[in-house]
């Protein structure tokens, strides 16, 4: 499990450090022109009304946050954000599971505990593509940017990357070295602090 | 300014032309060889045109008729490295990365419009004052390790294919080192040179042997300890194997840390050679006291608390084993000695090369299973790495990492290398290497015992 302290934001980026490895870092995947899948399970362990991003899926936000007693899951399509505003389904210590399946000119499907949020065509517009995806997890945004930050604490339970059907990324937050959760693949999809 | 106006600019003056071959130059005095660029071979320095002008350690007339061809919008056979990646590539060629340097390309000017005759004082220069070693590594030689002279003279090359470090080929291209107690026209013509070269250095390099075993080197450095408001923008950096005796290193850091403290060079870094580790390490290096080389590191890294120190590893069959291990150990000085103030970013850094020759101790004589062991120790190096390449972060950076998988890359990368030949060779290396040097090879390497077994 890693435990996310409110103020101290993780970050999946694994072609951060590196430029030529791993060779096919799975944060690529994670951009409008690829099929992916990523399934995240966690507990929030926040109980103040602050508003809070569980993770943000950046620089084009995609995330999941926490406000006005609504669970708020953005997405962007090419430049523009639009918001799928839920009731608050997400409580304290309670765990969930968030999953996104994407499939470039099909859909997008985001499901909360199973049950189908949201399902949008993508027939017609494009989720939004980036040469270097990458997720922050308890934040909205990287601490030295100083704004759009809503900080949480949350504690991660496992985190996985699907391409195609297969496991790319897979995390259950057990082997660390040197500040970087260990992805059981083998596959060198590590999880960072920032 | 990029690369592509770089070229465009040294175009405009010839489509061979590179400032290289006026602005850097090594060395080697032992054997009385130099070469601007270490692509072309290094090329003899004839007496008679040292006895005129000492610069013509540089300024030989070999190299003023290749930069005639330059100005004359010819191509230099000799640099032929560099024509065959601009006519197969759109990459540039390191003609244009050399001439790049703030060492090169601040001379554009002036040495476009200078005469093909003219003696012109170089930014960049390394130098090798002899091959006076206490070291006889398994992949050097009698050029760069007077231990190496020493044991070749006593016993002849080795049975290898290519009669590995046979001093007949060496005598006959007339490139056999000048020993430490004879004259040395070379050295003698460096110090006629020095007052009026040092002025205009930029960066100033000294490889071996080892040298701190040449007083050549510590007078150098008492030279700009003494003379640094000449030259205080110098930087200066050092080859060691830091295994000499501890007045040799004391007294490099006594005067090391004047040069530091007091802003005498705008930096200082030592490089120094390891690719394994405790016993493994000091059969390869033989010579080498693992425990007390890291020592003298740790000694170094505490003492200069500005200076980087860098490990150039040649990474060879004799690596594969431990390299993991040494990158743990270097992870931890890393870390330790990590203060944010240091002339480079890391306080100590990995270079990872691949050995290219010998090719009985290349890495391309491993087993498949054995090459997995590089991937493990890139993959090692990369959960190691640093998350910003900045002072106050510490860890493996994107290049150290790069290199160990490179390395990888070239080991498992196919090739006409003829594997059955070399690990033959190998075997046949190793049991004369420790007939001579009564090293135990299995001892050491339990772990190539098929491999050997198979060959034998």
């Amino acid at each position: 499990m890693l435990k996310i302290n409110k103020g101290e934001p993780w970050l999946f980026w694994p072609s951060s450090i590196c430029d030529t490895f791993p060779e096919n870092p799975s944060n690529l995947l994670l951009s409008g022109d690829k099929s992916f899948e990523f399934s995240l399970d966690f507990i929030l362990k926040d109980t103040s009304v602050d508003q809070k991003t569980i993770f943000a899926l950046v620089p084009r936000y995609t995330g999941l946050d926490l406000y006005n007693n609504q669970t708020v899951i953005t997405v962007t399509y090419e430049d523009k954000a639009r918001y799928y505003r839920l009731p608050m389904i997400i409580e304290p210590d309670k765990h969930v599971n968030i999953r996104f399946e994407h499939k470039p000119k099909e859909y997008l499907k985001v499901f909360i505990n199973k049950e189908e949020v949201v399902t949008e065509s993508l027939v017609d517009k494009t989720f939004g593509i980036s040469a270097f995806p990458h997720i922050i997890f308890g934040a909205g945004n990287f601490p030295k940017n100083d704004f759009n930050l809503n900080y949480t604490s949350v504690e991660l339970l496992r985190f996985s990357i699907f391409q195609n059907g297969n496991i790319v990324t897979d995390h259950f937050f057990e082997e660390i070295i040197f500040d970087k959760y260990v992805d059981v693949t083998g596959n060198l999809n590590f999880i960072h602090k920032i | 300014m990029t690369s592509a106006e770089v070229k465009n600019k040294l175009d405009s003056v010839g489509c061979g032309f590179c400032l290289a071959k006026w602005t850097q130059v090594t060395m080697h005095l032992g054997t009385g060889m130099t070469h601007s660029c270490h692509h072309p071979s290094p090329h003899k320095i004839p007496i008679r045109e040292l006895l005129r002008d000492p610069s013509a350690l540089h300024n030989t007339m070999h190299k003023k008729k290749r930069r005639r061809e330059m100005l004359e919008n010819k191509r230099p056979h000799e640099c032929n490295y560099c024509w065959n990646v601009e006519d197969s590539s759109n990459s540039f060629s390191d003609r244009v990365f050399k001439s790049s340097e703030p060492w090169s390309i601040n001379d554009f000017d002036q040495i476009k419009t200078l005469d093909w005759k003219t003696n012109f004082n170089p930014r960049y220069v390394e130098v090798s004052f002899g091959n006076a070693c206490n070291f006889a590594c398994a992949y050097c030689g009698p050029q760069y390790s007077s231990k190496w002279v020493e044991e070749i003279e006593k016993h002849g090359g080795y049975p290898t294919a290519h009669k590995f470090n046979s001093i007949d080929d060496i005598k006959a291209r007339d490139q056999m080192p000048y020993k430490q107690s004879e004259h040395n026209p070379y050295v003698e013509a460096f110090w006629k040179w020095w007052p009026d070269l040092y002025p205009d250095l930029h960066t100033f390099r000294m490889t071996g042997g080892e040298p701190l075993m040449s007083k050549d080197v510590f007078k150098v450095l008492e030279y700009i300890r003494d003379n640094h408001e000449v030259n205080p923008n110098i930087s200066l950096a050092i080859n060691s194997n830091l295994g000499v005796p501890d007045k040799l290193i004391d007294r490099f850091i006594e005067i090391a840390k004047d040069l530091c403290e007091n802003n005498k060079v705008r930096e200082l870094i030592v490089f120094t050679s390891v690719e394994a580790t405790g016993a493994q390490a000091e059969y390869s290096r033989f010579g080498l006291k693992y425990e007390k080389f890291w020592e003298n590191v740790d000694k170094i890294l505490t003492q200069l608390p500005k200076v980087t120190v860098n490990i150039m590893a040649t990474y060879n069959a004799l690596s594969v084993f431990t390299y993991s291990d040494l990158i743990d150990k270097v992870f931890e000085y890393k870390k330790k000695h990590a203060n944010g103030e240091r002339y480079w970013v890391s306080a100590l850094q990995l270079d990872t090369s691949y050995l290219r020759w010998p090719n009985h101790l290349s890495v391309k004589i491993l087993t498949d299973e054995q090459k997995q062991l590089i991937y493990k120790s890139a993959e090692k190096a990369l959960y190691y790495g640093i998350k910003e390449f900045t002072k106050d972060n510490y860890g493996f950076s994107n290049v150290e990492i790069q290199k160990i998988k490179r390395l990888y890359d070239y080991a498992i990368g196919t090739s006409d290398f003829d594997q059955d030949k070399y690990r033959k060779d190998f075997v046949k290396f190793v049991d004369e290497y420790d007939n001579r040097r009564g090293t135990k090879f299995l001892e050491t390497f339990p772990q190539f015992d098929i491999l050997y077994a198979e060959n034998k």
